[in-house]
């Protein structure tokens, strides 16, 4: 009787931390948008504002001196329309006309690249030493894909406090 | 149309339309990335890219003395090729009128070198760093937000009275950390003998001018800029005037908030006269991107004044002259922007005069 007891217990506590932990940070990380680069970029953590120097185009190079190449989803993905109006606070025509001024400036040698989904990016990315993309983290394949998933201001995608998330 | 603008002009339409070509090969290709700002064409081993701006303006109800009509605005053609890791080459080709002729301008034509972000060096002539509104928007009317652009910032052939080319070298880079420094610095030609001259091709004296700028754009204020900038020069006019010019600007640009002030004072001292020419210059721009669903609608209004010297004849014996305008911005689509304004003029001796103009802006 105690023994069944104990064992109703502690099947109890293994639900409830099943519960509590695992689907959450599944939930939650399944709302997030990621960043991830090749695995050989030496960088794993990225600060907000480093992250909009980037994608503004002030900040071209990696620490390795290797020109960044941008890429996004196309145009009216949730995944791009979020990212641009959380870091960046700013529409996607506005985003667009930032280049190309940027490029007429001679401020840029070209605008960031559109994938065409979620699986040609995560291709580019890994083909790609010096590419950084952003995608649902929800689409970031397990497993050694080519692929890192940078940390943001030292939170990763599913972490409380991490700040691109849907 | 002279022989060679006509053979310009071909070859350029030549080359615009392998890059359609090559647009439409790109998107057949599905996991080819396409580039936001614009089609790279391979030919031979130096990808280059196109890209052309033009506008066209209706003036509604014009001055007081002048007609109303169309007016063909510049066609600016605007390549670049990127060559390796470090060097790239950018040039701007303008066809403007000239009256009712239409004249050909290399406006920018330089060889970068960029070693990195906190530094690159161009060669060649390219635009002076000396005041922000040049090296916004360049000769592109699409890019900036009103038709025209600030009396003190227009070119010398408008005539515009501040240096805005440069030909010699130009050495940029941002610096990062929390302030966001960026610096320009240059060494080149200088004015020429005449206000519209840019020395291309020689130099009239053996003094360089000195362009330099430095600026802040801090991460803690995203969308804010400030920068402080000198010009100085020995002009080789009729008589050489030695020219020290100082210029402020700053701007706030996020979200639907578009803010932009510049002042500069010009001063040109005549040593064998003891005479000193004092110009100052301003305008203020202010912009905001109305909350329409899917409608791209901006509303400004820019305020301007020069304060000049009307004896200088160097500059043309300008007067003062004050302006303001008010108007909007309809970007139809990300390539087509459609813009009204009103403006009103006051050039000293002269009663108080507006116009009424419309533009349609493209990118292509």
């Amino acid at each position: 009787m105690r023994l069944g007891r104990l064992a109703c217990g502690g099947a109890a506590l293994l639900a409830l931390t099943a519960l509590t932990l695992i689907p959450a940070r599944a939930f939650s990380a399944r709302n997030d948008i990621a960043l991830v680069v090749h695995k050989s970029n030496p960088m794993s953590d990225i600060s907000s504002a480093e992250l909009r120097r980037i994608f503004l185009g002030d900040e071209t190079r990696w620490s390795t001196n290797d020109r960044i190449t941008i890429l996004l989803l196309p145009p009216g993905t949730e995944e791009r329309e979020m990212f641009l109006h959380s870091v960046l606070k700013m529409s996607d025509d506005d985003f667009v006309r930032h280049w190309i001024s940027l490029v007429f400036q001679g401020e840029a040698s070209a605008g960031p690249k559109t994938a065409s989904s979620a699986a040609s990016m995560t291709k580019l990315v890994a083909g790609l030493p010096a590419a950084v993309g952003v995608l649902g983290a929800a689409d970031v394949p397990s497993g050694d894909s080519g692929l890192k998933v940078l940390r943001i201001d030292g939170k990763a995608p599913g972490e409380d406090g991490y700040r691109l998330r849907r | 149309m002279p022989r060679r603008v006509r053979l310009i002009a071909v070859v350029l339409l030549a080359a615009i339309q392998v890059s359609w070509v090559h647009r439409a090969a790109l998107a057949a290709d599905s996991d080819a990335p396409e580039d936001m700002t614009s089609t790279t064409m391979n030919i031979g081993k130096t990808p280059f890219q196109v890209q052309g701006f033009g506008n066209v303006d209706w003036i509604v109800s014009p001055y007081k003395g002048q007609q109303s009509g169309w007016e063909n605005g510049a066609f600016d053609l605007f390549i670049t090729s990127h060559l390796d890791e470090h060097w790239s080459v950018l040039s701007e080709l303008v066809f403007e009128p000239s009256g009712n002729e239409i004249s050909t301008d290399l406006e920018r034509f330089e060889f970068v070198y960029e070693y990195s972000d906190a530094f690159k060096i161009a060669a060649g002539r390219v635009h002076n760093p000396f005041l922000q509104w040049p090296i916004t928007y360049h000769h592109g009317l699409f890019m900036q937000i009103p038709i025209q652009r600030p009396i003190m910032a227009r070119w010398e052939d408008e005539p515009g009275l501040w240096p805005m080319h440069f030909v010699g070298l130009l050495a940029q880079g941002r610096l990062f950390g929390a302030l966001g420094l960026n610096y320009a610095f240059g060494v080149g030609n200088g004015r020429g003998t005449s206000l519209e001259v840019v020395q291309v091709g020689s130099d009239a004296n053996n003094n360089k001018a000195i362009t330099a700028s430095l600026g802040v754009s801090p991460d803690a204020l995203q969308g804010f800029e400030v920068h402080g900038s000198t010009y100085v020069d020995r002009i080789p006019a009729d008589t050489t005037l030695e020219e020290n010019d100082y210029a402020v600007s700053s701007s706030f640009v996020r979200g639907p908030v578009d803010l932009r002030g510049e002042w500069s004072q010009m001063q040109h001292k005549d040593q064998a006269h003891s005479i000193t020419y004092t110009t100052q210059g301003w305008y203020v721009l202010g912009a905001y991107r109305l909350p329409i669903h899917g409608v791209t609608l901006r509303p400004y209004v820019l305020v301007e004044g020069i304060n000049a010297p009307g004896d200088e004849t160097f500059l043309g014996n300008p007067a003062d002259e004050t302006a303001w305008a008010a108007g909007g911005r309809w970007d139809v689509s990300r390539w087509v922007a459609l813009k009204a304004q009103y403006r009103s003029d006051k050039i000293e001796g002269i009663e108080r005069t507006g116009e009424v103009r419309a533009q349609l802006a493209v990118n292509f």
